[in-house]
């Protein structure tokens, strides 16, 4: 039976063509945009094979101070971190780092870079591939030895992709061993050096910087004790010019409430409508897809008084209808992967989205065949419900 | 077989109503090959569409062996129209996306018949009709009265016990008319099929066994 359903239903797209391809159009459209979004949250939100423990990570890369009158929004620097971060007791671990964007020169040529200052902990909260060599370890980092990490891109520009680890780098005055080598993530240069080389920052004594810390929580459920524990820790932390800010607070998040936040208020704000968003996206092609299904019960009404009248049951024709409803988008939920797929492509050379974005992901796939199985029924059932209700003799006059 | 009890239909828009029918006693017995005939408008489509429980009366009670059809639902409709009922409709009214194998198993999709079994049947009946030749063919390429041999196979494939046919030969010639008559006759005579059949011809109504006239909506003696 089912069979048939879907042989009937295979016959019946194919000899519509014309409302086959604007239907799969629509569908694909707005799937590919759904997937993409998905993809997108989830590169910021999700664990990957680079960055395995997000879900389990707080994040802390701002502090408020109060002044006599509001709170101001900075970013700590290391002394804050080291001195009231570093030492809690609930994390597994915490790392210290900062990122920014220098300018060198090699082969008289210049060349711009993202580099991150990182201490040890910072390798085993992430996952790199290395193509050859390997990070530094806490004691290279205590004893600032000049050594740095690059990426592949750099490998492949600067030195034609020939090995690289042994030679020299000059990074901000100071040559520096090139230890190893990472798989590309961005599309831009990347360099990583021992935060200790950072000596203007390092030795500042004051709250505010450019540095953050990735706190490793033990599992997901001791994520309120760290925070907790920071907060505590804010209300203690001895101030350094009482007379210009009297208190602190740390802001801590989650992966998920740093992509929030850096979108916009709350977390469940920004997740509600970007959730509204959503569905408000599919339901416009929906009600479409639903005005074209039912327009098509006009040129199909004589089909279903035909199927009625040998015998087809109500359930039956909904069934059958539902059944070509989803095979359409499940079609156009294929096509709309594969474009899904280019776009990404796209996004990633323009550095809109982390070369590390994954569709082959069970996340995503799942997210993607929920999402198109919602569509279907959403377009399909209203419109299928109707039809199979049509009198017999109406239909037939058709 | 069928029965049909002082039936009345009637058709109300905003403006005017409609008596399409106004006390209509039948009984068709087993066996019987009828034709109906009447005026254009007198209501023999309407009359033959409630005999074959694609519509309801507005008032009145029509009975299939003995039972109301009133007290079934829309499942055991569909399985009385799938299993006991044939129909054969003036405009053919075949699933253009449909070739003429698939158009006549149509019955049998609705049944539990593996997909063999239904091809083999469908070629029989299809056989009967001479157009086993044109299995693969789809209706837009079939003349008037190919078609209308097709909408016969679909309707005898099931073995129905009763025929339906509203004015089968209305569109056709007097020579394809007198082809679909001879099946119509063959189904009557060697399978003891019962036939009910609305037709404008004297000479096509004259080769059945009960002649019912419609005048207005009611029953001519
Ligand atoms: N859906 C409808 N709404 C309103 N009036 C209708 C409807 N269907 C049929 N009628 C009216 O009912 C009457 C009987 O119609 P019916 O189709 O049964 O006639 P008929 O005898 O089959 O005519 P013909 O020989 O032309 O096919 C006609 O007056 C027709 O206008
Ligand atoms: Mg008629």
């Amino acid at each position: 039976m089912f069979k048939n359903y879907v042989k009937i239903a295979w016959k019946v797209l194919w000899r519509n063509k014309f409302f086959t391809f604007v239907s799969l159009f629509g569908i694909s459209l707005t799937l590919m945009t759904v997937i993409i979004l998905i993809v997108l949250i989830d590169s910021k939100v999700g664990n990957s094979s680079i960055d395995p423990y997000r879900s389990r990570s707080v994040y802390v890369d701002k502090i408020e101070l109060l002044s006599p009158d509001r709170w101001h929004p900075y970013t700590p620097s290391y002394y804050f971190l080291d001195k009231y971060v570093r030492p809690l007791k609930t994390p597994e671990m915490v790392s210290i780092h900062a990122a920014m964007m220098i300018s060198f020169f090699e082969k008289e040529k210049k060349y711009t870079a993202d580099m991150n200052y990182t201490d040890g902990n910072y390798w085993r909260l992430m996952n790199y591939n290395f193509e050859e060599g390997n990070a530094y370890k806490d004691e290279e980092v205590a004893h600032a030895a000049p050594v740095v990490v690059i990426n592949e891109k750099m490998k492949r520009d600067i030195w034609g992709g020939q090995s690289c680890v042994g030679k020299y780098i000059e990074i901000l005055d100071v040559k520096h061993r090139i230890i190893g080598v990472v798989e590309n993530t961005s599309t831009s240069y990347m360099i990583w050096l021992p935060l200790t080389h950072d000596v203007r920052d390092l030795r500042n004594v004051k709250y505010d910087g450019n540095y953050a810390a990735t706190l490793l929580a033990k599992n997901e459920g001791d994520i309120d004790n760290i925070k907790a524990e920071l907060q505590a820790v804010a209300s203690r932390a001895e101030m350094i010019d009482p007379a210009r800010y009297s208190k602190v607070r740390i802001i801590a998040d989650t992966s998920m409430e740093k992509f929030a936040r850096s979108i916009g208020p709350g977390k469940e704000l920004v997740m509600s409508v970007i959730i509204s968003f959503m569905i408000l996206f599919m339901l416009i092609p929906a009600v479409n897809l639903v005005n074209v299904n039912i327009s098509r019960i006009l040129d199909r009404a004589s089909e279903i008084g035909i199927r009625k009248a040998f015998g087809a049951s109500s359930k039956r024709l909904i069934l059958q209808f539902v059944v070509e409803n989803i095979m359409i988008t499940l079609f156009g939920g294929l096509i709309s992967l594969v474009m899904a797929g280019i776009m990404l492509q796209l996004l990633k050379g323009m550095n809109f989205v982390p070369v590390t974005a994954n569709l082959i992901n069970w996340r995503v796939f799942l997210l993607s065949i929920v999402t198109t199985l919602f569509f279907a029924l959403l377009s399909g059932v209203y419109p299928a419900y109707k039809m199979s209700r049509m009198n017999v003799v109406d239909a037939l006059k058709n | 077989m069928i029965s049909l009890k002082a039936i009345e239909k009637v058709y109300r828009t905003d403006t005017i109503e409609t008596v399409a029918l106004n006390n209509i006693n039948i009984n068709i017995n087993k066996g019987e090959f009828v034709s109906i005939m009447g005026p254009s408008g007198c209501g023999k489509s309407t009359l033959l569409n409630i005999m074959g429980l694609l519509d309801i009366p507005s008032r009145g009670e029509v009975q299939i062996d003995g039972k109301p059809v009133v007290s079934f639902k829309d499942a055991e409709l569909a399985e009385l129209r799938n299993r006991k009922l044939g129909f054969i409709f003036q405009s053919y009214h075949l699933i253009n996306d449909l070739n003429v194998l698939d158009n006549t198993e149509l019955p049998l999709i609705y049944r539990k018949i593996s997909g063999a079994e239904r091809k083999r049947r469908a070629m029989e009946a299809l056989t009967k009709v001479g157009l086993s030749a044109r299995a693969k063919h789809y209706p837009g390429q079939l003349s008037g009265g190919q078609r209308q041999r097709v909408a016969i196979a679909r309707a005898i494939v099931g073995q129905p016990e009763i025929i339906l046919a509203d004015e089968p030969t209305g569109n056709l010639d007097s020579v394809m008319g007198n082809e679909i008559m001879k099946i119509l006759n063959t189904l009557t005579q060697d399978d003891k099929v019962t036939i009910v059949m609305v037709t404008h011809d004297e000479q096509i109504a004259r080769q059945t066994s009960r002649l019912i006239r419609l005048y207005d909506g009611s029953l001519v003696n």
